[in-house]
């Protein structure tokens, strides 16, 4: 991957070597980036004053003079780094960036050359980025000795749900590691890190399209490295993403299970979860409504309509009891959290025995989602973040407790049909 | 999406599950009525789901077949029926991109006697190099110490060759003349072809009939430590072309005498347990731990680098060598009442058959298999328990065609019946109608989704490949118990070898405080404590436990 | 007397020599023809089968179409079953091209006719086993999808398209054969017309309420909150 060496500002600083990279991924961000630039530049001057430090910007080919903004709120430290574009035919990403495999990559490689001890990505869509986040970010891999830095957002009720529901508990569950967005597009990392997730073999694959993220997250948590959270406050975008949730699902999902299948020899040995210091105070949140009519709706018509396809991959004890929940009136409508953890056990167990399409198994998961977020909603309605993450606890641990279902499954597979 | 775990292991054959298969009976992709290496590329995907590691083949090599390819007419070719060495390149290809390894046959001791080296000794004048090649005598009276080994086939080990006008030396039949090792020139050429196959990308050979390379008078020609220096030299050669490369002794002796083959580390890098497979089926039929025990426990320890490979059947017969004359008697009384079945000194009957199609014990003694310390080898077809025939000579009766699914030939070959090399097994019971690969796949509870989630399951832990063994001695002899640890990982295995339901009392003291979890059904049992821990167990049950603290 | 024998004789002769010599340059190139049809059809079941496998076409059409290969009805594999029909299909087309240069005026029409419709069979057995793994793939994604859009006619709407996917290929396959064309377009055309305008009116009333709630979230401004949640 030599082509992604190429940069066009900053030839000199090549040979240059430094002790902190940051990473900026971005695609049609002038309006945002400049900020995010300073912020960053702002940081590491505050922060890191004693270190040499690069700002590494891969840029996924924008059309409005993102890469003029950055230069123009830069103070030099910029390096852009090119990347081969992703095929044609890539879906568009949850995230809605096109290649962002190939981008990491490209900052992850350049941080390796540059000789950075620490390195951080940082999207630069954000505008919710302050100097701090540098601090939080690195501060803990150049001072504290750890390996991976994975944020920690604050987020209300109606943000995350996917995280909060499937990605962070089954996650946990799995590898061990009480990491609260493993999926996040921001994190910072060491340079034994770095080496390590240069050395996976997923780069390259298709689904890495959507899946990078979270792949790196579960590369770090399998192999011996030290993590931590850094609290940054609230994530707030000013990129649009496509929003049909069953596509977004698929996406996120499919990334998970993937993973999980090619894993197995890791996740089916590892027991107990650990927690992981969170670096920097978690501020409070404002609650917010949400209208779960919708959701119950949803999840009505799916059981009806969907049901001869859930019993593909869902044994008929699950299946009854979604019959039950369906009759149910909308305010007393309660996924169990055991329930909850083995319909999504059993359809990644469905995923890798590929009973089905894989696109129609997980797309026909929406409803049941859709049912799960109204019951989830329905218990921390109006509540603040100390208690949205006390219930998501008592989810992760119904997960962490059903566990033993999907070992058992995996290991002894019986088709339902 | 393939990715595949210990892909750079040097030790990678501690992991494996070898699969030992015939080309010429796994499956035709030309219709000639002959397995070759185009049917092989095709059925690759199901060794893969299988979950076997290492493809072990039988002699491909040019060959007039009268001991089933063991008599090589060339080594660096491929036999014609089989296919191309362009064939065999691409069957290579795939299964390496499949993440399935490849072992193939190193025929050292003897050639057919229609290889050239052969052919060109004997007209050769006595004391030239090229006559060098052989072993050659005036009299059939020399190294009178050495026994026939296919006593019902062969009356000595000299033949008299009225080209040459000598005896030559054969330890096998007698149209295989043993190669001269007190040759180098001999060694050389070997090692030529021991790079003609490592070039191709091969990754480990099956090392044949190793313990009678050299002769010495006065001696019984086996085991001698010139035999040795010569593997030595091998190995060498091996290890100068890169890491990940495996030798296996064929060495069918006594596991004191095997563990020589082992070297300090620098000869073979596995054998065979010739003695342990017997008696797997002796304390089955015993319904007694103890011939098991007691072999496992006389099994000297080997350096750490090597590896025992286990089996239950293989291309031969069930070899009754290296046990004792009671033994012998009681298990041809016990598995083979029937003159038929025997040949040699042992047992022609495929794994199913022995057990008398009994599924239990199917699963019992394979489970007992993957088990213990080594590496488990298994022989194509037993994986469905697929039936022998008996009434074809020598050790065919175990060597006919894969049973892929109900259609003509069972799926193996599109050729008119008669035209297969062998006829397929067709009797009511085990025929390719009943037991048949697509049969098995499409019901979840048959003996080949038992195979491939036990395989799947023993590959999770390592502890069954590289972990160290001590056996328990409950008061009830029919009870199998031993204790698998490798560092933190602890497995206890307990199998039941008889028909009845048994009773068993294990000292775990010494691992007070940990919970067994069944591994089958990640089940968690009652804590062990300091008293006796009971466990009841079903006909020809067994449990694999993992000892969580 | 013996001179008119002769005369006659000769003629005869004469006769079958030229019958015979007019004949054997068709049996010549029969025999040629054969064969070249032979080699022609192993070849070309060769290429065919080459090419599936290397597009790993079984792997692929398990995934796709059928539930995986256990689903496959045939213990033939499906590339071998395409390599197959494509083979014996070229052998029969090359021995009735050859039984008309035999000009054997019987055959020669049979083959003819024969030669004519033999394509279209097979076309429309593809196109038959094609349409019918294409409606069920389809309908399931259409169920799928309206669920997924919360369409209330959702079952109806993949009825629909399966049933359109059938028709259309039925109409396609009898087309191909040549059944009852006229009427075939009439009997289409109804079908069609009907299906389509059953599925809108199933549709329209059944999604009543849920085209009067978009169209009400597309007027009332905000949207509820709801559409806030962020999923990721």
């Amino acid at each position: 991957m030599d082509s992604t060496g190429s940069n066009s500002s900053a030839e000199p600083a090549r040979a240059a070597r430094a002790d902190i990279v940051v990473g900026l991924t971005s695609y049609n961000d002038a309006r945002t980036i400049g900020a995010v630039v300073r912020a960053v530049e702002g940081g590491l001057s505050r922060y890191f004053e004693s270190s040499a430090a690069r700002i590494v910007l891969a840029d996924a080919r924008s059309a409005d003079g993102t890469r003029e903004a950055a230069r123009a709120a830069s103070s030099g430290a910029l390096i852009e780094v090119d990347y081969p574009s992703p095929k044609a035919f890539a879906a568009v990403s949850y995230h809605g960036y096109p290649g962002r495999p190939a981008a990491l990559r490209a900052i992850l490689e350049a941080a390796q050359r540059l000789g950075a001890r620490g390195c951080a990505v940082l999207d630069t869509a954000l505008v919710s980025v302050t100097p701090e986040w540098i601090e939080r970010l690195i501060g803990p891999v150049l001072t504290g000795g750890f390996d991976y830095v994975s944020p920690y957002f604050a987020r209300r009720v109606n943000e995350g749900a996917i995280t909060k529901g499937i990605v962070y508990p089954m996650f946990r569950a799995l590898y061990g590691a009480r990491l609260r967005q493993p999926a996040a597009a921001e994190f910072g990392c060491s340079a034994r890190l770095v080496a390590h997730h240069l050395d996976q073999d997923f780069w390259d694959l298709e689904q890495a399209e959507t899946g990078i993220d979270l792949w790196l997250a579960v590369a770090a948590a399998c192999g011996e490295f030290r993590i931590c959270e850094a609290s940054l406050g609230a994530r707030a975008t000013s990129r649009d993403t496509p929003s049909d949730l069953s596509t977004t699902l698929a996406q996120v999902v499919g990334a998970l299970f993937a993973d999980v299948e090619h894993r197995v020899e890791i996740w089916q040995r590892t027991r107990k979860s650990i927690p992981v210091p969170v670096a920097g105070a978690v501020p409070e949140i404002a609650p917010a409504p949400v209208n779960v009519e919708g959701l119950i709706e949803a999840f009505r018509l799916g059981y009806r309509e969907l049901r001869d396809i859930w019993t593909w991959v869902l044994p008929p004890r699950t299946i009854i009891e979604l019959g039950r929940l369906v009759e149910m009136p909308p305010d007393r409508l309660r996924f169990d959290d055991r329930l909850w953890a083995n319909i999504i056990y059993d359809f990644a167990l469905g995923y890798s025995l590929r009973v089905l399409p894989q696109e129609h198994l997980l797309r026909s998961l929406t409803p049941l989602y859709s049912g799960w977020l109204a019951s989830f909603v329905g218990q921390v309605d109006g509540a603040g973040l100390g208690e949205i993450e006390q219930r998501v606890e008592e989810l992760c641990l119904g997960f962490e407790a059903e566990k033993r279902y999907l070992i058992a499954r995996w290991r002894w597979p019986e088709r339902l049909r | 999406m393939r990715r595949h775990a210990n892909a750079n292991d040097p030790l990678w054959y501690k992991d494996a599950v070898i699969y030992e298969l015939p080309v010429k009976s796994f499956c035709d992709g030309n219709g000639d009525g002959i397995g070759d290496f185009r049917g092989l590329i095709e059925k690759l995907d199901y060794l893969e789901n299988l979950g076997v590691t290492c493809l072990w083949l039988l002699p491909f090599f040019p060959s007039p077949l009268k001991d089933d390819g063991y008599d090589i007419a060339d080594y660096t070719n491929v036999h014609p029926s089989y296919g191309t060495l362009e064939d065999f390149t691409k069957f290579l290809h795939a299964a390496h991109e499949r993440g399935l390894r490849v072992a193939v046959e190193l025929v050292l001791n003897h050639t057919s006697d229609q290889h050239p080296w052969f052919q060109r000794a004997r007209s050769a004048a006595p004391g030239s190099p090229e006559r060098d090649y052989y072993v050659w005598s005036d009299t059939d009276q020399k190294y009178k110490d050495a026994r026939v080994i296919f006593p019902d086939g062969e009356e000595s080990n000299w033949t008299w060759d009225p080209v040459a006008g000598a005896h030559y030396w054969h330890r096998f039949f007698h149209h295989q003349p043993d190669l001269n090792y007190d040759n180098p020139a001999v060694v050389r050429e070997m090692l030529r072809v021991l790079d003609f196959w490592l070039d191709l990308g091969v990754d480990g050979f099956r090392l044949d009939a190793v313990p009678y390379l050299v002769e010495r008078e006065g001696t019984s020609c086996e085991n001698l430590s010139e035999t040795h220096a010569v593997i030595g030299t091998i190995r060498a050669h091996v290890d100068a072309a890169g890491p990940g490369r495996m030798l296996l002794a064929d060495a069918n002796q006594l596991p004191a005498d095997v563990r020589a083959y082992f070297g300090e580390g620098d000869e073979c890098h596995m054998a065979y347990h010739f003695p342990v497979m017997p008696r797997m089926f002796m304390a089955l039929h015993l319904e007694d731990r103890d011939p098991v025990v007691e072999v496992m426990e006389r099994t000297p320890s080997i350096p750490e680098t090597c590896q025992w490979a286990l089996f239950l059947r293989n291309h031969d017969e069930l070899t009754l060598e290296t046990v004792t004359a009671d033994e012998r008697d009681y298990m041809y009384l016990a598995y083979s009442a029937d003159q038929q079945g025997r040949l040699n000194a042992g047992i022609r009957r495929r794994l199913a058959p022995l057990v008398r199609n009994n599924r239990r014990r199917i699963e019992l003694l394979n489970a007992i298999l993957f088990s213990l310390p080594g590496t488990p080898v298994i022989y194509y077809g037993d994986e469905i328990g697929m039936g022998d025939n008996v009434y074809l000579g020598d050790r065919n009766g175990v060597r006919t065609p894969m049973h892929w699914n109900g259609d003509r030939n069972g799926g193996f070959s599109r050729a008119d019946p008669p035209r297969l090399y062998s006829p397929v097994i067709m009797d009511a019971v085990y025929g390719y109608q009943a037991v048949n690969v697509e049969a098995q796949e499409s019901d979840g509870a048959s003996l080949l989704h038992w195979m491939r989630n036990m395989i799947r399951l023993r590959g999770l832990f390592r502890v069954f490949g590289r972990g160290s063994v001590e056996f328990l001695r409950p008061a009830n002899r029919k009870v199998l118990a031993y204790v698998r640890s490798l560092e933190d990982d602890v497995v206890l295995c307990v199998a039941n070898l008889s028909r009845t339901a048994q009773p068993a009392e294990l000292d775990l003291t010494s691992f007070a405080g940990a919970t067994p979890v069944e591994m089958l059904g990640y089940t968690e049992f009652p804590p062990i404590t300091a008293a006796p821990y009971f466990l009841t167990l079903g006909p020809y049950g067994f449990y694999w436990f993992e000892l969580q603290r | 007397m013996w001179e008119r024998v002769d005369r006659i004789l000769r003629q005869a002769t004469g006769h079958i020599a030229e019958r015979v010599a007019e004949f054997l340059p068709g049996v010549v190139v029969a025999l040629i023809l054969v064969f070249l049809t032979f080699v022609v059809a192993a070849l070309a079941r060769l290429a065919v089968a080459r090419a599936l496998r290397a597009v790993e076409f079984d792997r692929r059409a398990g995934q796709l179409g059928l539930m995986g290969p256990p689903a496959w009805p045939s213990s033939t594999s499906a590339s071998q079953m395409m390599a197959r029909a494509v083979y014996w299909t070229l052998l029969i087309l090359g021995l009735l091209v050859s039984l008309t240069a035999l000009n054997a005026t019987m055959p020669s029409r049979l083959a003819l006719s024969v030669f004519g419709y033999v394509p279209h069979l097979l076309a429309a057995l593809l196109i038959l086993t094609g349409g019918a793994i294409a409606a069920q793939f389809l309908a399931r994604s259409v169920l799928i999808g309206a669920v997924n859009m919360r369409m209330q006619s959702a079952r109806l709407l993949s009825l629909a398209v399966k049933w359109l996917v059938l028709l259309v290929t039925i109409a396609m396959v009898l087309d191909h054969l040549g059944i009852g064309r006229t009427i075939l377009f009439l009997a289409f055309g109804i079908l069609f017309g009907g299906v389509v305008l059953a599925a809108a009116l199933a549709l329209g009333l059944g999604a009543k309420d849920a085209v009067a709630r978009a169209l009400e979230r597309q007027v009332r401004e905000p949207p509820p909150a709801e559409d806030k949640v962020d999923h990721v």
